[in-house]
């Protein structure tokens, strides 16, 4: 029971996910790192990918985030990210939606900054890569 | 008489459809409300937390930071940017007014100002305000997307040196009854006093790399959370303007109807009384 600690995810959206785990392992920009319990305080940046989760009984949970922060201390750890999603909500259609958006910010007008098209770019590719992870997944879980 | 009571008639039909249209824009309001307060709602533990980490690294790390953008500026510059955050359509009760208010109290002629809502543009251009750009706050629910050109007239001029502060103005949304038109500022970023230093926490790849992109992050969300809290309250403020104007409308056509009726009842007696005293007018 020790070895369990508090994680948040947050974003504009809501709180994505709150609770114990037992480790989670999060692509940071220096490289994925796992954090479990007793971790020394920390401050970094998060890249984007997947954020994978081990709950009490041993269970995975996965997100997907693009672009956030983590923070650790005294047990409690918080990642803040203006997009993490649990990876089973990303469906075909968030991602057509997704590549809809970009393509009408793109047709909209030339003036939209570069950032901001690219981001819902971004968005849209890193759904389709979790869409196909996510497949591939099922397909071993079917086979085995 | 006969003609008056054409005229009552028609008032009282005006006031009806007054009544039915401000029935239908308090319904709007209050169907737009309630999706603006849940997001108001989602945001806040983000940003909380967001002001929570920025704040501890700042207590964290004292001298590192001079030469951060938001953090550190040149004080001599008396030039001062606003935001003006306001709305595209009127009829929303007093949250205009109060908005004005606050522009005469706190913004000199000689600041730059951006306004957001067709409002303010109008009212700043008539008063002579010197207006940098303006942006529509448009009907819907504003999406994130939206900050990122009225950012960028910000970050333009820190970089040009040519403003000292940022402050907006906005109605910070309370409840859907209380509102408040305030002036916040924005940048720069204040540190709280109330985080001690513990200087125990460990930086990848560095303090000053994580704090670099942080704060616009912050930076931006503190002003997602602005422009979440104006829309609130002006759909707030609409509902219970609309419904103040529903209730006016319908005791109006209530008068209007018993002098109606009242007036038709004396024509009809005045009738009754000619015959019986055989007169003929």
């Amino acid at each position: 029971m020790a070895n369990l600690y508090k994680l948040d995810i947050l974003s504009p959206q809501g709180n994505i996910f709150s609770g114990n785990v037992k480790q989670a392992t999060i692509p940071t920009t220096s490289g994925l790192i796992t954090i479990l319990a007793g971790h020394t305080s920390l401050i970094t940046m998060v890249s984007k990918g997947d954020i994978e989760i081990m709950l009490e009984d041993n269970s995975v949970k996965s997100f997907t985030v693009i672009d956030g922060f983590l923070e650790v201390s005294d047990n409690v750890v918080s990642i803040i990210s203006d997009f993490a999603m649990k990876s089973d909500d990303i469906n075909d259609e968030v991602i057509e939606k997704a590549k809809k958006y970009a393509a009408e910010q793109k047709q909209k007008n030339d003036n939209v900054p570069s950032e901001i098209a690219e981001k819902n770019l971004q968005k849209a590719i890193m759904a389709l890569k979790v869409l196909e992870h996510n497949k591939l997944k099922r397909k071993k879980r079917v086979k085995y | 008489m006969a003609e008056n009571l054409q005229q009552v008639k028609k008032r009282i039909k005006s006031s009806q459809s007054i009544a039915q249209i401000t029935k239908a824009m308090e319904m709007i309001a209050a169907s737009k409300i309630k999706k603006a307060q849940a997001s108001v709602e989602n945001n806040k533990a983000y940003a909380e937390r967001i002001s929570f980490i920025v704040q501890k690294i700042l207590a964290e790390s004292t001298d590192l930071l001079y030469n951060l953008p938001f953090l550190n500026i040149d004080k001599n510059i008396k030039r001062k940017l606003f935001y003006v955050i306001s709305t595209d359509k009127g009829l929303c009760g007093g949250l205009l007014a109060n908005i004005y208010k606050q522009i005469f109290v706190s913004v000199s002629k000689d600041d730059y100002i951006v306004t957001i809502g067709k409002k303010a543009q109008t009212f700043c251009i008539k008063n002579g305000y010197n207006v940098k750009a303006s942006f529509l706050m448009g009907s819907s629910f504003p999406k994130y997307d939206v900050i990122y050109p009225m950012l960028k007239i910000m970050k333009d001029l820190l970089d040009k040196k040519e403003i000292s502060a940022v402050n907006v103005i906005y109605t910070n949304f309370k409840n859907r009854i209380v509102q408040q038109a305030i002036t916040k500022s924005l940048v720069p970023i204040e540190k709280d006093k109330n985080f001690v230093n513990k200087g125990d926490h460990i930086f990848e790849p560095s303090a000053n790399e994580v704090l670099k992109s942080l704060l616009p992050y912050y930076v931006g969300n503190i002003f997602y959370d602005m422009l979440m809290n104006a829309y609130a309250s002006e759909q707030a403020a609409r509902m219970s303007a609309m419904s103040n104007a529903n209730e006016n409308a319908k005791e109006i056509a209530t008068s209007l109807t018993i002098i109606y009726n009242k007036s038709r009842q004396e024509k009809i007696t005045n009738e009754i009384l000619d015959l019986a005293n055989g007169q003929i007018h």
